[in-house]
């Protein structure tokens, strides 16, 4: 695994986290589990996250699902790799359609993503290309199980961010982790129980003319006890509460997002950053934020649908980073990309297929854990995986890093430990 | 065959989870006649002199773009026909199948953007859907919408699109574990070359953009074409459980014996994969107990309120669009090509609070139809029945009308919680 090094694409790739991310893969997971499980005591409280871990207080994680499979190659740009240029006559991205990324020279922004380019210099914005799983699936249901779970070969039981409810937070505030725009499986506990929003703008009670909201309210709540002994009608039976609190404490941060965005802010994922932004300025206990952005699977007419994706990502992420520096949280929040997969290397005319690794983009206070203004892992393009770029950096590393962001345990969520980027 | 109280709760259920609900008095007609009437009624409209149903688009106009706010609102009178429809037809049943593979084999308007290719595509749900399952199989893959939803019409000789033939053996016919990336791969140049004739809108075969190169697929040698292929997946081992285990589940919900889906299966498979065969097989198991509970899904759920509260839904799906959208289940807009998940995925924050608003906004339309009176006469009994549930209201929703004191609009907040009580959401 070594050799490959020297084929990854990039000046300042960190090779060594890819290179002991698949270690991983082959045999230290058993052990190190194994570890964790033994170092926790039963019953053990890990609320504030093992011991020694430095995560600043009431830290804020806010993930970006690229719904679809974000096309690796088409976002962070191999700009300089000919077999890149060979793969994709058409899709491919020349020099003008990229933003340069100082310190990687290798790599290109694409375009779109130039409001990104300040973060970058900032050593606020890491890449990590060719992320993935081991035996990555091109099919999306398949690969989002994996990447949701982070549980690769397992029925899906729980979210990895789920499970991170289950074991730190406050179990009685479901808005401590909401999901804005989709449902989001990798907030899924055994226990907790999470907020979604499809729809920023209708997320409140209305009651019929002339009745009483309260009175409507106070009656669906009674609704809820004595729970059923069926368990599908006791779900049913929590959620009538858990949805009006959640109601209550939100109205005032969506009102402000309507008033901005001029009531549509149930539109794409720039108008749903917005929300996240001021959900956390409430301050309400919030802890993830899961914003849902659609459309990346472009078998067809990629050059003009991503480009339009990518435009809204931009400025989307952007302005949200300047929202939470305005708030003066800007040292307490990160935010990063998941996708299911990258798509083929090899356009098959106008679009791209399902593929394996991809890319992930984290934004984040430079110092500290975040290798800002750096490549992480690599476009290994002389070696495809059946026309895929390879998965070089098991997508559990950046979870690993985003976990210990949160406070942990990360080694007992992820079931193993998994090397942290940019050490 | 059992007392009247349990047929009521039978057909009540029948209506519940295979059709959109029941009007004011149908419950009681269809229990003067008996389940096994209700059933085969439902089964066989043509057997007993059911008026055909009309096709839900008839004389509207589909052609025009969907752009700007003229567009949204042509296409919103587009889905909304479709709405309306299923709360009218004479034949629920046959819509309720339709729905189903409109979920299964999911193209959705906002991809394909022509109504009157979604319109069609929906009338062959609608033809071939109780038929077998090949040649709805064969119809789907060139439907024209599909073409544009998964890409067909860009797979061509020399450029191949993986996309329709990765989707048709994972969640069309067979489902993961069940193929090769080879098979993806031989499927979809098999499959290329169909495109649509712009003058027709029909599904056109362009023998110069087929990749003709004979593949192994499925373990099936030589197969080259759209018939190979469809004869392979609907040959395959995996395909009737797959399929048959689908159907199961949406009628006889999740937690459905898997004894009883096999044998279910290998009597789909025994009869060609003839799909009004097990259709009948697997209601008549459902009434006999083989149900288990299930979250009804929004829309059907906003269906039967409708009809429950004896309303014109032309009247009430304008104003219940947005919520339908917060509640996350728009007809032509699945969340993906895996349609809508379903189960405990209904039982969100999101779906929650929209449709305990869009009980209200029912409520608020009803005037004093059933669902109102009895609320408002706070005959609970009655009330369980009027909103689908004969056996009555469990104890905790019983409490809360209790609870709730008289007064101008105590009515209409009681008919709310009714419909959107936990016990009516999940039975």
């Amino acid at each position: 695994m070594v050799t490959r090094r020297g084929f990854l694409i990039g000046g300042t790739v960190a090779a060594g986290a890819a290179v002991t991310g698949l270690a991983a893969w082959q045999g230290r997971v058993a052990e190190h589990l194994d570890d964790a499980l033994a170092s926790r005591a039963p019953g053990t409280d890990t609320a504030g996250g093992p011991a020694g871990t430095t995560a600043p207080s009431r830290t804020i994680l806010v993930v970006l699902a690229l719904n679809g499979g974000n096309d690796a190659l088409d976002t962070l740009v191999p700009v300089t790799a000919g077999r890149y240029h060979d793969a994709r006559p058409e899709l491919g991205r020349k020099d003008d359609r990229v933003v340069p990324l100082p310190g990687a020279d290798a790599f290109g922004l694409a375009a779109e993503l130039a409001p990104l380019a300040p973060l970058w210099a900032a050593r606020r914005l890491a890449a990590v290309a060719g992320v993935g799983f081991e035996g990555q699936s091109r099919s999306h249901f398949a690969a989002l199980d994996t990447w949701w779970s982070a549980q690769p070969g397992r029925t899906r039981t729980t979210g990895w961010l789920g499970r991170w409810l289950d074991e730190a937070a406050d179990p009685g505030n479901p808005l401590t982790a909401v999901a804005l725009g989709a449902n989001a499986p990798m907030l899924a506990g055994a226990r907790a129980q999470s907020t979604v929003i499809l729809d920023p703008a209708s997320f409140s009670l209305r009651a019929p003319r002339g009745a009483d909201a309260a009175q409507l309210a106070a009656a669906f709540r009674a609704t809820a006890v004595p729970a059923s002994g069926v368990d599908l009608v006791a779900a049913a039976q929590s959620a009538l509460p858990r949805t009006l609190d959640a109601v209550d404490t939100l109205a005032p941060a969506l009102a402000a997002a309507r008033d901005k965005d001029g009531g549509d802010a149930g539109g794409g994922a720039a108008a749903l950053l917005g929300v996240a932004a001021r959900l956390i300025d409430l301050d309400v206990g919030t802890r993830v934020v899961v914003v849902a952005a659609d459309g990346f699977d472009t078998h067809s007419d990629q050059e003009r649908r991503h480009a339009a994706l990518l435009t809204d990502i931009g400025k989307g992420v952007a302005d949200f980073v300047a929202e939470i520096d305005r708030q003066g949280r800007g040292d307490r929040v990160l935010l990063m990309t998941t996708s299911e997969f990258g798509r083929r290397v090899a356009e098959n005319g106008g679009g791209t297929d399902h593929g394996k690794g991809g890319v992930e983009l984290l934004v984040g206070p430079a110092g500290g854990a975040l290798p800002g203004g750096a490549v992480t892992g690599g476009y290994d393009l002389d070696h495809l995986d059946d026309g895929d770029l390879p998965v070089v950096l098991d997508t559990r590393s950046v979870y690993a890093t985003a976990l210990d962001w949160l406070g942990g345990p990360t080694d007992e969520i992820l079931g193993g430990r998994f090397e942290r980027l940019g050490r | 065959m059992s007392s009247p109280a349990t047929d009521r709760s039978r057909i009540a259920w029948l209506y519940r989870r295979a059709a959109f609900g029941l009007a004011p008095g149908q419950l009681d007609e269809l229990a003067a006649k008996g389940v096994d009437r209700a059933l085969d009624e439902l089964l066989d409209p043509d057997g007993h002199g059911v008026p055909a149903a009309p096709d839900p688009w008839a004389g509207m106009d589909l052609a025009g773009d969907l752009d700007g706010q003229a567009g949204r609102q042509r296409a919103r009178a587009f889905v909304g026909a479709w709405i309306v429809h299923m709360a009218t037809t004479p034949r629920p049943l046959d819509e309720w199948v339709r729905w189903f593979w409109h979920g299964h084999f999911v193209s959705t308007l906002r991809v394909v953007k022509v109504p009157a290719l979604m319109a069609e595509q929906l009338r062959l749900l609608g033809r071939l859907g109780q038929g077998q399952l090949a040649p709805l199989v064969k119809a789907v893959t060139i439907d024209p919408a599909m073409l544009i939803y998964l890409d067909g019409r860009t797979n061509r000789k020399g450029r191949i699109n993986e996309n329709y033939g990765r989707e048709l053996l994972e969640l069309f016919t067979l489902g993961i574990g069940h193929y090769t990336e080879a098979d993806v791969r031989a499927g979809a140049e098999a499959l290329s070359g169909w495109r649509i004739d712009r003058e027709t809108g029909t599904a056109r075969f362009v023998a110069r953009e087929h990749d003709d190169t004979p593949h192994q697929y499925l373990g099936v040698d030589g197969v080259h074409d759209l018939d190979g292929v469809v004869r392979a997946v609907t040959a395959h081992e995996a395909c009737a459980p797959f399929i048959a285990g689908k159907l199961c589940r949406a009628i006889l919900g999740p937690d459905v014996d898997a004894g009883l889906v096999a044998r279910l299966a290998g009597q789909f498979r025994d009869d060609g994969l003839a799909v009004a065969p097990l259709l009948r097989r697997i209601l008549e198991a459902g009434l006999d107990g083989a149900s288990t509970p299930m979250v009804w899904a929004p829309l059907p759920w906003f269906v039967a309120m409708v009809r429950a509260n004896g309303l014109d839904m032309a009247r009430v799906v304008g104003p219940a669009a947005d919520q339908l959208i917060a509640a996350g289940q728009v007809p032509m807009d699945a969340p993906n090509v895996a349609g809508w998940p379903g189960g405990t995925a209904w039982l969100t924050s999101a779906t929650t609070l929209a449709r305990a608003t869009l009980a209200g906004g029912v409520a608020g339309f009803a005037g004093d139809g059933p669902v109102v009176a009895a609320a408002a006469r706070r005959d609970w009994a009655a009330l369980a029945s009027a909103v689908g549930r004969p056996e009555g209201f469990a104890p905790g929703t019983v409490a809360a009308l209790e609870g709730i004191a008289a007064g101008r609009s105590s009515a209409r907040v009681a008919a709310t919680v009714a419909m959107a009580a936990p016990d009516v959401v999940v039975a």
